[in-house]
């Protein structure tokens, strides 16, 4: 970082180049450095319950390594087979434990920094508490790379579940499907994940792996954990919950093999949809709870509009919608459709009150519709904290900021 | 397979979402971009748009993949990489000519059976005199130098299969024929199991054919990019195969298998011939489990295996359940999983012998899995497979020997 501070070269930090935000590609040339060869976990410590990693780490990896310890790494981006840690705290990824159990910046303690021009301290500490100053490790998960490097993290672990179960749940509409997942969480307790898949994504997974088991209008996928007992009290809750709102089906899992195969379907929601054609745009709009279904009647609305074929899913327990733009970019023109399709989306999202992005990031794919989200004045605010940090501006440009 | 240009639509379908970093082997050793389908898919369509010339770096990139089919397996977007792979490397030896020594053997060797029998002859005898050659400062002349010595190769007997076994093995009140293809690791290195697959399909019920003539499936010729030696290949036999009546033909090699059931209706589009072929072709193991009564056939005895997924049958046929079923009767419930079956065992055919030290790294880590699981032995329904398990485990010091499915199968028969 000193050599390109000096010479004023851009640094663009990379961990596994899955992000869905563009948050590693260098926009403006010069130096990428990949994270990828720095990838032990140095400690997981049972009695802290952290685990110190470097930022190369597979998140996946972080899972099972803790888990055979009993404990327990929440946050599960749908890449976590492949994508870093560091990446993850980059962009402060989430995942389908989103509801219960947080995104990744609740799980940041500390990181190693390296600032822009070469030197470095640690944000945080060890310590679940720690108000010595500003929370810096918090401003610099979610920066997208563009405040330092991070080199080094301090995790969060709590101690693993004993049990869960594993719901699905059919509806006939959309709406009907988004009033159970409102009732759910009135009834008092909170499901570990909460997913949900419109008629557009359950008739793709159809065709995609020959079932005929899912013509509805929206699937709820839904799973309870904690201590046996609490388990079967969640349960019986959630039950009564999605009787009472209509479920035309309700299957429980009996088995870690039905749980299993319930969870099948959502894994393959994003292949099946892919599959359809060559070009698929994932979003991530994002909006309060109760707005979830205004928001999927206004994808719907735009889907129409444009003629393109979206297919919505994602995590209903927290509003966090992935409505997925299924096209062939090759086609000129339905490159300008995306694009309006995809401005209108995010002008739904924020006037229901929502945001951008849940858990994607800015990247250079949605920085031109920051002012629309925080102003003028909340962007200049963003953009001082930027510059104080990095005045040469060689930390990742061109992200975040248009 | 052949014009590359023909692959854009393939190409286009990857959305670089990365999912292959998770399963491929040679990226889980390298760490590295070009070392993963998502990598290679990117150079390959700079090749394709002109940014990119056929340059060595990209010549290596493009055969540094041990053509596992993992990535394919696990594609969000389902792209045939493998397929594209192949058509980048018909493009190299098309438009640059691309040579070497393994090449030039595999187009000398593989074409008819009269040099196919000799380069086996060569080989047991090349093998033979290896060793103490290695051992002498003649040593720096040997072929295969990058191969490293420690290499073990098995013992080529004198007697392949095709000498072994008779044209034709009946049965009283055979339910049916098949027609055992027996690939070249089998026909020449390891008859034995040969031998055990002609015991298996008779107690199975059925009569079993083999063609003694059968030629290389010509897997490594298309693996190579000699699309034209493959075609060659491909037609003679189909010709010879497709003369034969048999209900199923039959295979205990998956890479053979998967030759035969597809790529020789790619490379042979208009054949009726070879769809006909294809559309009997079935693993050994599969065929057993489902076309047959075998498993209720067994005199199994307790034994403790692990079992490792060849990747052609596992990633590129999806055959998972059925060996892992039979075995675990076979031995009484023996079979222990161990971590990572499905991953790669390094061996990939000619990319052994072309990235020897990539391909040992990644049997390092196979054979970490197997040991871990404590079992005495490692059950692999490949011959391939079985080879390279075997130096690893050999060159590791592990005391855990590899077997073929058939070779427990065939313990495993009521006398």
């Amino acid at each position: 970082m000193e050599y390109a501070a000096r010479e004023r070269i851009p640094v663009t930090p990379r961990g596994a180049g899955t992000g869905l935000s563009g948050g590693c590609v260098p926009a403006a040339g010069g130096i990428v450095v990949s994270t990828e060869r720095l990838n032990r976990i140095i400690d997981i410590d049972p009695a802290d319950l952290i685990a110190v990693v470097e930022p190369g780490v597979i998140t996946a990896s972080l899972h099972s390594a803790s888990e055979a310890l009993g404990l327990f790494y929440p946050p599960d981006p749908g890449s976590c087979a492949f994508c870093t840690l560091g990446g993850n705290i980059a962009e402060n990824a989430g995942g389908l434990r989103g509801l219960k159990y947080g995104v990744t910046r609740d799980y940041v303690m500390a990181l190693d920094v390296v600032l822009p021009d070469g030197r470095t301290f640690q944000a945080g500490s060890r310590t679940r508490k720690n108000v010595t100053g500003y929370d810096m490790a918090r401003l610099f998960t979610g920066s997208e790379g563009t405040l330092g490097f991070i080199t080094g993290a301090v995790l969060k672990l709590i101690v693993l579940p004993e049990a869960k179960a594993g719901f699905l749940a059919a509806f006939d509409t959309l709406e009907a499907a988004s009033e159970a997942v409102l009732a759910i969480i009135k009834s008092g307790i909170t499901p570990s994940t909460l997913e949900i898949m419109d008629s557009v994504t359950l008739k793709a997974v159809a065709s995609f792996s020959g079932r005929n088991d899912l013509d509805y209008g929206a699937l709820l996928l839904i799973e309870v954990d904690g201590h046996e007992e609490d388990v079967a009290r969640q349960s019986g809750k959630l039950l009564d919950a999605l009787k009472n709102s209509g479920a035309k089906e309700l299957r429980q899992a009996r088995d870690a093999a039905e749980q299993e195969e319930i969870w099948t379907a959502r894994r393959s929601a994003l292949t099946a949809l892919a599959r359809i054609s060559p070009s698929v745009i994932l979003e991530d709009a994002t909006v309060p709870r109760k707005e979830m279904t205004s928001m999927v009647r206004a994808i719907r609305s735009v889907a129409g509009k444009y003629g393109l074929l979206i297919g919505t899913f994602g995590h209903a327990g927290d509003g966090n919608l992935h409505p997925t733009i299924i096209t062939d970019l090759r086609i000129e023109e339905n490159k300008n459709k995306v694009k309006a399709a995809v401005g209108e989306i995010f002008e739904a999202a924020l006037s229901l009150g929502g945001t951008l992005s849940g858990e994607h990031g800015i990247g250079i794919m949605k920085s031109s519709y920051m002012e629309s989200e925080l102003g003028a004045a909340g962007v200049e605010a963003m953009r001082a904290v930027k510059d104080a940090f990095d005045p040469q501006g060689i930390m990742n440009p061109g992200k975040i900021f248009v | 397979m052949s014009n590359l240009t023909n692959y854009s639509d393939e190409i286009f379908k990857c959305i670089r979402c990365g999912a292959c970093r998770a399963v491929c082997p040679t990226f889980g050793e390298e760490l590295s971009e070009i070392s993963v389908a998502r990598g290679r898919m990117a150079l390959i369509e700079a090749v394709m748009g002109g940014e990119l010339a056929l340059t060595d770096a990209f010549e290596k990139a493009v055969f540094n993949c041990a053509m596992c089919g993992a990535c394919k397996a696990g594609c969000p977007s389902g792209v045939d990489v493998p397929a594209v792979i192949e058509a980048a490397r018909a493009e190299l030896v098309d438009k640059k000519r691309s040579e070497g020594l393994v090449r030039f053997l595999a187009r000398k060797s593989l074409k008819d059976k009269k040099s196919l029998d000799r380069a086996f002859s060569l080989m047991a005898l090349g093998r033979a005199a290896y060793g103490p050659l290695a051992a002498t400062p003649l040593a720096k002349y040997l072929p295969y130098q990058y191969e490293d010595f420690r290499r073990n190769f098995p013992k080529i007997p004198r007697k392949p299969l095709s000498s072994r076994i008779p044209p034709v093995s009946r049965i009283r009140g055979a339910k049916g024929t098949v027609l055992f293809y027996a690939g070249c690791v089998i026909n020449y290195v390891y008859p034995e199991i040969g031998v055990a697959a002609v015991k298996v399909l008779n107690h199975a019920g059925y009569d079993v054919v083999f063609v003694k003539e059968e030629l290389c499936c010509g897997k490594p010729l298309l693996s190579l990019g000699e699309t034209e030696a493959f075609r060659s290949v491909a037609e003679k036999n189909v010709a010879l195969l497709s003369g034969v009546e048999a209900d199923y033909i039959v295979s205990a090699c998956p890479t053979c298998s998967l030759t035969l059931k597809e790529d020789y209706n790619t490379i042979l589009p208009d054949s009726d011939k070879a769809a006909a072929l294809g559309a009997k072709v079935r693993d050994i193991n599969e065929f057993l489990l489902h076309e047959t009564d075998f498993i209720t056939r067994l005199d199994a005895a307790e034994m403790v295996i692990t079992y490792h997924d060849p990747c052609h049958l596992a990633h590129g046929m999806g055959v998972k359940k059925e060996p892992r079923e039979l075995l675990d009767a076979a031995t009484l419930g023996g079979l222990v999983e161990m971590n990572e079956a499905s991953r790669c065992c390094g061996f990939g055919g000619s990319f052994s012998f072309l990235n020897y030290e990539l391909s040992g790294r990644i049997a390092g880590r196979k054979v970490k899995n197997i040991v871990k699981t404590g079992a005495p032995a490692v059950v692999t329904a490949c011959p391939g497979c079985m080879m390279h398990l075997s130096d690893a485990l050999r060159q590791s010091g592990a005391d855990v020997v590899a077997f073929h499915t058939l070779q427990i199968y065939e313990k495993a028969i009521k006398k």
